[in-house]
This record gives C-alpha cells, sequence and structure tokens, in this order.
C-alpha cells in the first residue's frame, strides 16, 4: 500500500468508518480518538497492508478498538449514563429516518453493528464475520433478530402516532 | 327427597350431566308422566350441552412455530431471509403460500423492508486532513527524530561555548593511607590547579586520570618492575601529551620517577585505556584529578565531544552522521558543519 493509497483510503472510508463507529457509541470525541486510531496502526503497517483490504481492515481496527473500550466504561460503570443523557429523544418521530435511529439506539451493541455493517457498508455475512470475530451463524441470528426488534419498534411508534 | 314443582330443575340438570342414579332415573321418569308440560323444559337444558369439535388451522399453527436458530416465528424468518437475500427456493416458495393465506403478511413484509438503513447518510469526520500524510513516512520521521534532535541539542550546547564558560570541573580524590604532611603537599598542589583554572599548551597541569582505583593489597607481594617495564609504561603518556587539545595533555615528569607497581588491573582495564592503566603508578600519592580529564581520557577515548556523540547517533540510528569544526586560536569553535543523513547544519 502506498502513501498515495494511504491517503485515498482517508478521502473513501474515513467518513464511513466515523460513522459506524459515532452510531454505535454517540461520542463524538471518542469516535474521533477510534477512527485516528485506526488509522494511525493501518499508516504503521503501510507496507503489509493490500490496498484492497484496507476498508476491512479500518473497519476491523475501529470495531475492536471500541467493544475494548464499551467493555471497560462499562466495567467502570458509566457507559450507560451517557448513552441515556446524550441520545434521548423520546417523543420527537419527523420521519422513518430518525424512527430508525432510535431504533438502532436501542439494539445491542452487537445487534447495531452487524446491522450497520450489513446496511451502510453492504457487507456479506462472511465479511462481517471477519470483522467482528463472530461466526457466519452468529452473524446471521444477530442479523434477523435485530431486524425482529427494529420491525416491532416501528410497529410500536406507529401505534403511539 | 322426592322430585317435585320446587326442586325438579336441580333434577334436570342432574339428568343432563348424567349425574342421576337409577331411582332418581325413576322418580323423573314418573314425574314428567305426571306433568309433560315440563318435558319442554327438560330438552332445553340438554341443548346447553357443547359437543367437542376438532378445529384445525394451518396458519395459526404455523405462526407459532419457532425457527431453530434465531428463535423468530417462520413467519418472520422467512419474511427476514427474503429481505436478507437468504432464502432458499422452497422457502420463497412457502413464503408465497403463507402471504396468500394470510393477507397481514403483506404488511409485515413492507414493515421488515423499512429497517433497512439507508447508506445514503452522510457523516463527515471532521480530522480527516489530520490523517493525510503529505509526503515520506512518519514511522522513519519518527524513527530519527529524537537521534537527530539529542544530536542538535549536544552541538549546540558544545559550540556555543558554555562548556568553556560555565563548566566547572570538579576533582576526585585518591585517598591513601599516608596523611599529614603529604596531605598537606597535595594540598598545596589544588591551590595550584585551582589558579591555573585555563590550561595552556606551553604550561600543562600536573593532572591525571582518575578512577575508582583500590590500593591493591597485595602490590608489595608483586616484584619490582624491570626497566624496561618502566620505559614501556611511559610511552602512553607521550602519546597523549603530543596531542593537541592542552586540556588533555599529561606530563609525565613526575610520573616516570615513580615506583611502577603491577597490578592486574592494569592488566585487565583494555577499555579504560592505557592512561587509565598507567594510574597505577600512582601508589600511595594522593591526587586530585579533574573530572572532565578523566571524562575525555576514559569515556570519550581522546574525541571531541561533538565528535564522539555523532559517532554514537551514527551507530544507534545507522546514519551516516559527520561533523567538522574550525577552531580559534583559544580553542573555540568558530565554524561547524552537521551533516545528519540529508539534514545539514552549518555554522560560519
Amino acid at each position: 500500500m502506498t502513501v498515495k493509497e494511504y491517503n485515498n483510503a482517508v478521502e473513501l472510508y474515513s467518513d464511513n468508518v466515523f460513522r459506524f463507529i459515532l452510531k454505535n457509541i454517540r461520542d463524538e470525541e471518542k469516535a474521533k480518538d477510534i477512527v485516528q486510531d485506526a488509522f494511525e496502526k493501518m499508516w504503521h503497517k503501510i507496507d503489509e497492508i493490500d490496498v484492497l483490504k484496507s476498508k476491512s481492515y479500518l473497519f476491523t481496527t475501529a470495531y475492536r478498538r471500541m467493544i475494548d473500550i464499551i467493555r471497560r466504561e462499562k466495567k467502570q460503570g458509566n457507559w450507560d449514563e451517557v448513552s441515556e443523557q446524550s441520545y434521548s429523544h423520546e417523543g420527537n418521530y419527523s420521519d422513518l429516518s430518525e424512527i430508525l435511529q432510535q431504533a438502532l439506539a436501542k439494539l445491542s451493541e452487537i445487534q447495531r453493528s452487524v446491522i450497520m455493517l450489513r446496511d451502510y457498508e453492504g457487507y456479506d455475512y462472511k465479511e462481517i464475520s471477519d470483522i467482528t470475530k463472530l461466526s457466519l451463524s452468529q452473524v446471521k441470528v444477530y442479523i434477523f433478530r435485530a431486524r425482529k426488534q427494529l420491525k416491532d419498534y416501528l410497529v410500536s411508534v406507529e401505534t403511539v402516532v | 327427597m322426592s322430585i317435585n314443582k320446587n326442586n325438579y330443575e336441580a333434577y334436570f340438570l342432574d339428568a343432563v350431566e348424567g349425574d342421576l342414579n337409577s331411582t332418581e332415573q325413576q322418580e323423573l321418569d314418573l314425574f314428567l308422566s305426571q306433568n309433560p308440560d315440563l318435558k319442554a323444559e327438560l330438552e332445553e337444558f340438554e341443548m346447553l350441552e357443547l359437543n367437542a369439535e376438532t378445529i384445525t388451522n394451518e396458519t395459526l399453527k404455523s405462526s407459532l412455530f419457532r425457527e431453530e436458530s434465531t428463535g423468530l416465528t417462520e413467519e418472520e424468518y422467512l419474511l427476514i431471509a427474503d429481505l436478507e437475500g437468504n432464502i432458499s427456493s422452497d422457502e420463497k416458495h412457502k413464503l408465497n403460500s403463507l402471504i396468500a393465506a394470510n393477507p397481514k403478511l403483506k404488511k409485515e413484509q413492507g414493515l421488515f423492508a423499512k429497517t433497512r438503513l439507508s447508506n445514503q447518510e452522510k457523516v463527515v469526520f471532521p480530522n480527516k486532513s489530520a490523517l493525510i500524510k503529505k509526503k515520506g513516512k512518519l514511522v522513519y520521521f519518527i524513527r530519527y527524530a529524537s537521534a537527530a534532535a539529542a544530536a542538535i541539542l549536544a552541538f549546540i550546547w558544545f559550540n556555543t561555548g558554555q562548556v568553556d564558560e560555565q563548566y566547572n570541573p570538579r576533582t576526585a580524590n585518591i585517598e591513601t593511607e599516608n596523611i599529614g604532611e603529604e596531605k598537606l603537599q597535595f594540598a598545596n598542589i589544588i591551590i595550584e590547579e585551582e589558579e591555573e583554572q585555563e590550561p595552556e599548551v606551553s604550561s600543562p597541569n600536573v593532572v591525571e586520570p582518575a578512577y575508582n582505583y583500590e590500593e591493591p593489597s597485595y602490590a608489595e607481594q608483586v616484584p619490582e618492575p624491570k626497566k624496561e617495564e618502566l620505559e614501556t609504561k611511559d610511552k602512553p603518556l607521550e602519546k597523549l601529551e603530543k596531542k593537541d587539545d592542552p586540556a588533555i595533555a599529561i606530563p609525565n615528569d613526575d610520573i616516570a620517577e615513580a615506583p611502577k607497581v603491577k597490578t592486574p588491573e592494569t592488566e585487565s582495564t583494555e577499555n579504560m585505556g592505557e592512561a587509565i592503566a598507567d594510574n597505577s603508578t600512582l601508589d600511595n600519592k594522593k591526587e586530585f584529578v579533574p573530572l572532565d580529564e578523566f571524562a575525555k581520557k576514559a569515556i570519550l577515548k581522546d574525541k571531541s565531544v561533538p565528535e564522539f556523540i555523532s559517532e554514537e547517533i551514527a551507530s544507534i540510528s545507522n546514519d551516516k552522521i559527520n561533523y567538522e569544526s574550525v577552531k580559534n586560536k583559544q580553542g573555540k569553535t568558530q565554524q561547524f558543519a552537521l551533516n545528519i543523513g540529508k539534514l545539514k547544519i552549518s555554522r560560519k
């Protein structure tokens, strides 16, 4: 991977990796740090990484870093507080996209991650399995259950509205 | 109790339930023959009994089954599998049949389709410019940055005259057994040295390199060295004396006359240099030696400090480092040039 290819990866993937992490942890500063960390690691391994796998490398690195942070903060006991304070949109149902974002926030971290990798990035089950280190069947189960939860949330909102 | 017009309803209910015994049944039959108008009422009681029937609802049953891996109902599983493009032809056929049988599933199918996140939603990473690498590799910069910084700092330090102006050399004291009169003599030497802080080439100080030398207890057991050995020992001192740098010039006039003692230290201290080895000839003498003099001989190996640092950094970083300088008559650096790889620094 050349420097030019690295810079191209910044242009192509930094927004997507940032969106993926931000939607998951809902903390912009932490998301920035994770993205920068992922690119820094890729830079240090620039000679080893195939340009065709750069996107996957970035998502994998960022995802694992994020999971580490989530676990650490859960252990410290402040994760739930942050989530609730920063991203509570109860009662603001403007359109389907916003409702879906709210539904997405209610999924577990793993469900949210696999759904976003699937829908935002268009990864197949095998690629998601590689990134998340879940088995293929686990990926499938998480996606199916996430779809079910999202659909139930849409139904519940329709009923409320 | 016999049946009459006041209690016949209880008999009728028991008759419908089949709870009457033969005697009670006979009494009921006799009562009905005497009151035929109540037969219609008994028939109404009999109509209240429900007949068991078999109700089969395949649609309902299908909705209750759970798919093994996901735990979803069969309908949900098939709808999601269809949305995911992860459905077999048999499953697709079954889904179509279910939708045909239950039109409500069409709405469910529409709801599941809405769960797809739109990848058109843009989130811009704000620090993108910080990630762009303009040229070269940061990793290499980091690798050599510390070495280059150290070289530059050392270079500036030793070429701004601060060493000569500020450095206050300390002295090292080698204690010996003999004190008293000799101690007074060495005290005089200290005074003389302090008066001659800036050594000159024409009148060098009597300075010997100092190190942690302990008086060997077995020195007297070593036989007196021969004259040839004494001459050989003097050679390194002569060699040092020829150096241009007055700070490291060591006269050997007094030392040459001192008795020489051959000790294990003199044979094993190769890295400390011959000048240090010859310190063993100073038995029973008390000497005060400036540490900077000792450092220049023992550590720098008669090289200038910038030259020594340059060589050490070069050995670490594998970068080619050159240092050249021109000094004036007072020994101060007037011009210098420092090259570290492609980095070049000079002052005229």
